[in-house]
């Protein structure tokens, strides 16, 4: 792998770069780095030197070996630099002399490599010599300018100022430019196979005392220094770079505590049994003055600890020492070159050229190009030492070559652009915006350009993905969810007709209906991918069929929110009186425009209701196509919407007619007209009293009351026909001037008896009656279903009429329990209408008691007529039976209601005649007469079961088809009856109903047990409650109202 | 790792959540449209006529013009896609005298809704029609009509042929030509207008669409004649 390669590779692992790492310290710190994972640049001369070293590290593939020239492929190809070791440590000689331009390529360097590690950001870490600054901060003057000897007075420099400047250099980079950087001064490395500068005074000693000769030293032997062993110092740098707070920090890495060089001799000669006395030699200078000198602030303050003892450092050195000499039989010229350190102090002086060029940093390789790599200066290569102090010369001028080489290089690269292709330029700017980016994001860091772009791919493929298929899909469930309990909620709030709210429902059922279409839409190439385009087709219908269908919906609902806030607001201001007005109204209400609003909606509802109807049928067959789990979404709660949209032609005739009724253009008259069914009449009950209503502007605005006995008295002037009804069932004979008011009991026809009862009560009050209603006590007992309270009793439908009998206890009279019904009616109107009323609980009492017959209603207004023709549509039947009964109008008030048992067969014959065969068993207690009409032209008419005193044939002269049997109380009350209803004309030509009607009088019990036979085979019995039979269907059960029994014969 | 894990679950919840979200589907961006390849519409039109009195138009609430029965069409170009609340009320010096249309109608991007009517003192008495829009997802499929009326069970005549009574369903109508529509019922005044764009481009715009038709016809009055 190419060395650019290996960089750009880099990236994956923390890199160091070494520089001048090429000893022992260096290649353990190597070492370590790669250990741990790292990718290591080790920057040296690149010599033969680093040979030795190999097999330490050769092992290990991340590692780069560089000389300092590779510093410009670093700036250009390296992606990732997380640690830079410097170091600068080495210090031999500090009389050691460099030149100007050695000093300004050193210092050249270090600011590239400062530069570098600027760009990364990385952590930079700089070692230096203790021995150095101790040095410099003790003013050591090494002032070779002024040499008594030295010709040339100008300043030169030296190791020391190399290592200041580096210092300070570092420190500027941190301050200015903000890198993390620490400084590490190290002291004297002791150990096994370390460089050994044999001119140093430590050196010298355990030489001489491994040579048996007296230990020399130079002066007292008060100078100190500070020793650390290799290893211990490889890892203090590897602390010091990695461990946290030490930006900006200056560390000792050395063992505590200095150490005289007395104090080194006593040591020797404890731990080297050759070693003989000291001597003093007063006349060495060349060691420094002794000062004080305070280190900065030891390593061990972060940690670190150094794990190898002074004396087993010095013993290892001492040993390896030992064991290199006695190699060369203990000349110390023949010492293995490696380990002969530069023992050439002197340099040759400087020759006034030289000076100069020094002077412009004009380097004498620089002349020539092409001798890039630095040529070792002529040395005296007389003797073995000679020899190897110019071999050692050689490579410190090689490592310094080199770094002017590199400096040269880093120069260039500054200088000059060299052509690139446009390839080049794009790859070079588009590597160039990357690096920028990188600094911006830290996750870019650890990336090749390469990385960057597969992973920029793979996201761009992930959100594609994410956006076209995750999302789509993600949202779809949610719109549908949403629109599933919207739909939930619609429901809900239609069931308890709260319009708004249903409205808001739609709202935003309607719009998760769309956004569900629309993600079906975004998923369509899956449907296609799979072969279900007419799956989507379908879905898709669906989804825009509900919509209409809601949207029908919308518009009922809109149309219905003036009604619900009408509905809200409505108080009937009922009182009821203690006096015989009974009840008076006080309040002064208007709902005027609630009723227009209504009545602009008509059309709105209208709409909403075709719309409606018209989608209702596409949606169920859309809705069975579906996938079940949508299917099982949306049917539930649409099966209960649609369960009611039968009743929407009925909610769209009442709610237009609604304003009118209510009083919109002008006042309206409505006649409660109550009965007391205990005292049973063909009426349906005894005539109690009436409440006369008067609606204006949708209130009530005024109601009168009255007990009909102070009518008892009047004779009322009624029509034929009401006598003739009254004839038909009454035993004694009748006349238009016998006829009293209570007469109007025995009149069983509803809307003779209204007209007369109206006709009465108009004549009274003086105004025209628009609507009448007949309410009987079994009614006033469910509309108290929900509880009243009178007198401080709490009334419902279950004692209602209990309380009314056990009230009356002992004051039996008419008056008396006409008074009571009518105050309970009071009780009943102002607890039920009062209050806001709840529309589905009345609806539904309402609803109770229309459909059991127990409220009647009538009215002669066009309007009003047109109106209940829509709402509750009444059929003629031909072949009807009229049964009743005539309770005795003395004092003795009855306390019970009546009932009939009706039995026996009927057959219907192929030519539309019906035989009947029938019993009837009149509850004859107190009663004077029972009577039996057939609406149907009859023939073979005969009674049984009963003296023929007791039974009278009545006709209606001007109704030849009504004929009636009047039945007078006999011992069991039990009669028999038959006779043949002539056929009537058949209703279609292909086949037709047969009909027929039993009608007993209102408020009583009719059981029957009916057994009808028919000369056809294919029958159908559309009743409910049939229970088939051989060629016929068998009916039994009980009811309050009329009932009706329809077959169809094929 | 368990840090790992938590992020990446983290991730997980909030690519769901933002899927749930999505919303990116409420932005009406079209990249497209922003650099020139797409040059669909983005808005759609109202076409009111009056064929009675000067009507006043109102989206949303807001007046946006009038309509005189002697002008043709009264064009509003720039209604956004989705519903919007129209009403149409009939200028008068008194409040309440003429009923007032109220609907709230779908709107498709480039596509015209229209309504022609003759507001009368009440609903009844009132004549129209009105015509709009809503996606069938069925792209490139000729447009489906759907009529309902008010009254209901009107006679249909689509082109001088009978095609059924009100409400009606899912018709196939094909968009390559106009189509004459007529409406009849006993009692009420016959309606008849032209149904679809003059235009073919127009007409085409149709595609993947079903097209709603709200009929309302005028109640002829009692004829009362004088007893001798």
């Amino acid at each position: 792998m190419s060395t650019a390669a290996s960089l750009k590779n880099a990236v994956k692992y923390p890199t160091s770069i070494i520089v001048r790492g090429q000893d022992l310290l260096g290649i353990e710190l190597a070492k370590s780095l790669l250990e741990q994972g790292g990718f290591v640049i080790l920057i040296d001369q690149g010599s033969a030197e680093i040979e030795k070293y190999l097999p330490l590290i050769d092992a290990y593939n991340n590692l780069i070996l560089m000389d300092y020239s590779g510093l410009s492929v670093l700036q250009s190809d390296l992606r990732r630099l997380d640690y830079v070791f410097y170091l600068n440590h080495h210090f031999t000689d500090q009389s050691q002399k460099v030149s100007t331009q050695e000093f300004l390529q050193a210092s050249n360097y270090l600011d590239a490599v400062l530069d570098l590690t600027a760009k990364f950001d990385a952590k930079f870490l700089l070692s230096t010599s203790i021995k150095a600054h101790q040095s410099i901060v003790a003013s050591k003057v090494i002032d070779l300018n002024y040499e008594l000897q030295t010709a040339e007075k100008y300043s030169v420099y030296s190791e020391l100022e190399i290592q200041r400047y580096s210092e300070s250099l570092v420190r500027e980079y941190q301050e200015k430019v903000g890198i993390n950087t620490r400084i590490v001064r190290l002291g004297t490395l002791l150990g096994r196979g370390m460089e050994i500068d044999l001119d140093s005074v430590p050196i010298r000693l355990i030489i001489q005392a491994l040579q048996g000769q007296r230990l020399v030293i130079p002066g007292d032997g008060l100078e100190s220094d500070y020793y650390i062993h290799y290893l211990d110092a490889a890892y203090g740098i590897i602390k010091a770079q990695f461990a946290p707070n030490t930006k900006g920090q200056i560390y000792t890495l050395a063992n505590e505590g200095e150490v005289t060089l007395l104090g080194f001799a006593y040591k020797l000669i404890e731990l080297v049994s050759e070693a003989k006395e000291i001597y003093f030699d007063p006349d060495d200078h060349s060691l420094p003055p002794i000062k004080l000198y305070k280190p900065a602030i030891n390593l061990t303050s972060i940690g670190w600890a150094p794990r190898i003892s002074f004396e087993r450092a010095l013993s290892q050195t001492a040993d390896f020492l030992k064991s290199k000499l006695s190699e060369v039989d203990w000349k110390v010229d023949q010492l293995d070159k490696t380990l002969i350190p530069i023992a050439d102090k002197k340099e040759q002086p400087k020759s006034i050229k030289d000076k100069v060029l020094d002077f412009f940093f004009i380097s004498n390789e620089k002349d020539d190009p092409e001798r890039k790599v630095p040529q070792a200066a002529p040395v005296n290569t007389e003797g073995a030492l000679a020899r190897l102090i110019a071999e050692r010369k050689n490579q410190e001028k090689a490592r310094k070559g080199s770094i002017i080489l590199a400096n040269n290089k880093l120069r260039e690269a500054l200088q000059k652009k060299p052509e690139r292709t446009p390839l080049q330029r794009l790859d070079r700017w588009l590597n160039d915006l990357f690096y920028r980016l990188k600094q911006k994001l830290n996750v870019l860091k650890n990336m090749t350009l390469t990385d960057f772009a597969f992973w920029s791919l793979g996201i761009i493929a992930f959100v594609t993905i994410y956006l076209i298929l995750v999302a789509p899909i993600l949202r779809l469930s949610r719109s549908l969810y949403f629109s599933y309990s919207d739909l939930n909620s619609l429901q809900s709030n239609l069931e308890q007709l709260k319009y708004n709210e249903a409205n808001l429902n739609i709202t935003s059922l309607k719009v998760n209906l769309r956004d569900a279409q629309d993600r079906f839409s975004d998923l369509e190439y899956l449907f296609t991918i799979s072969g279900n385009d007419k799956s989507y087709s379908k879905l898709q219908t669906f989804m825009m069929q509900l919509q209409q269908y809601i949207t029908g919906y919308e518009n009922i609902t809109k149309a219905l929110i003036p009604l619900q806030e009408l509905s809200n607001s409505y108080n009937s201001g009922f009182v009821p009186r203690l006096d015989g007005m009974y009840m008076s109204v006080e309040l002064n209400n208007n709902y005027n425009t609630q009723l227009n609003q209504m009545y602009a909606n008509r059309s709105l509802l209208g709409v909403g209701i075709a719309a409606v109807e018209s989608n209702k049928d596409q949606v169920l067959s859309y809705l069975a196509d579906l996938p079940e789990f949508i299917k099982s979404l949306y049917e539930p709660s649409l099966n209960k919407i649609m369960a009611s949209d039968d009743n929407l032609g009925l909610l769209q005739n009442t709610f237009e007619y609604l304003p009118l009724l209510s009083g919109k253009e002008k006042a309206r008259y409505y006649l409660l007209i109550i009965q007391d069914e205990q005292r049973f009449t063909p009426s349906g009950g005894s005539l109690v009293g009436y409440y006369l209503i008067k609606m204006q502007s949708g209130a009530i605005v005024d109601i009168s009351a009255k007990d009909f006995n102070e009518f008892k008295n009047i004779s009322p002037d009624l029509s034929d026909i009401a006598l003739k009804q009254i004839s038909l069932v009454n035993k004694d004979l009748v006349s238009a001037t016998s006829v009293d008011f209570f007469d109007l009991d025995l009149i069983y026809d509803k809307e003779i008896w209204f007209k007369e009862v109206e006709e009465v009560v108009e004549l009274n009050e003086g105004v025209a009656v628009d609507m009448s209603i007949a309410l009987n006590l079994q009614t006033l007992a469910t509309l108290s279903s929900q509880g009243i309270v009178y007198k401080q009793a709490q009334i419902n439908e279950s004692n209602f009429i209990e309380y009314l009998n056990d009230s009356l206890q002992g004051k039996d009279s008419s008056e008396a329990r006409n008074d009571l019904i009518l105050r309970l009616t009071a009780a009943v109107l102002e607890q039920k209408f009062n209050q806001p009323f709840k529309q589905q609980e009345l609806g539904d009492d309402l609803s109770n008691v229309i459909s059991d017959d127990q409220l009647r209603i009538f009215s002669s207004e066009p309007l009003f007529i047109k109106f209940l023709s829509l709402v509750h549509p009444g059929k003629k039947v031909e072949d009807t039976l009229h049964l009743g009964m005539v309770s005795s109008r003395d004092e003795n008030i009855l306390t019970r209601m009546p009932e009939i048992t009706l039995a026996g067969k009927i057959t219907v014959n192929e030519d539309g005649s019906s035989d009947k065969e029938l019993s009837l068993n009149y509850d004859g207690q107190d009663i004077i007469s029972s009577y039996f009409c057939s609406a149907t032209p009859v023939k073979n008419w005969s009674v049984t079961g009963t003296e023929l005193e007791n039974y009278s044939q009545v006709f209606d002269l001007n109704d030849l088809a009504t004929i009636c049997a009047i039945l007078l109380p006999d011992d069991d009350f039990k009669y028999g009856l038959s006779y043949q209803a002539l056929p009537f004309e058949k209703a279609l030509e292909s086949g037709y109903n047969y009909e027929i009607e039993v009608d007993p009088l209102p408020g009583a019990l009719l059981n029957y047990d009916l057994e009808f036979k028919f000369a056809s085979s294919k029958v159908e019995a559309l009743s409910e409650g049939a229970i088939s039979q051989s060629n016929g269907y068998l009916y039994k059960g009980s009811s309050y109202g009329p009932i009706h029994f329809s077959f169809k014969i094929k | 790792m368990i840090k790992k894990i938590r992020n990446l679950f983290l991730l997980f919840l909030l690519l769901l959540l933002l899927g749930f979200w999505s919303p990116w589907n409420d932005w009406d961006i079209n990249l497209l449209q922003l650099i020139g390849i797409d040059t669909q519409p983005k808005l759609a039109t109202l076409k009111v006529k009056s064929l009675a009195g000067n009507i006043d138009i109102f989206i949303d609430e807001q007046n946006m013009g009038s309509v005189t029965a002697d002008d043709e069409f009264a064009e509003i170009t720039t209604i956004s896609k989705g519903e919007h609340l129209i009403q149409l009320k009939r200028l008068t010096e008194k409040e309440g005298i003429y009923y007032e249309l109220s609907r709230k109608l779908n709107f498709e991007p480039g596509v015209e809704v229209v309504i022609a009517y003759d507001l009368g003192p009440s609903e009844e008495f009132s004549e129209g029609h009105i015509l709009y829009t809503a996606p069938n997802f069925n792209k490139d499929s000729a447009p489906d009509l759907n009529i309902i009326s008010e009254p209901d069970d009107v006679a249909v005549f689509l082109d001088d042929s009978q095609i059924g009574t009100t409400p009606l369903k899912e018709l196939e109508l094909d968009i390559s030509k106009q189509h004459k529509i007529r409406f009849e019922k006993q009692g009420y005044d016959t309606l008849e207008f032209i149904l679809l764009p003059e235009s073919q481009e127009a007409r085409d715009k149709l595609k993947g669409l079903s097209l709603q038709l709200e009929v309302n016809l005028f109640l002829q009055p009692m004829k009362l004649i004088k007893a001798n």
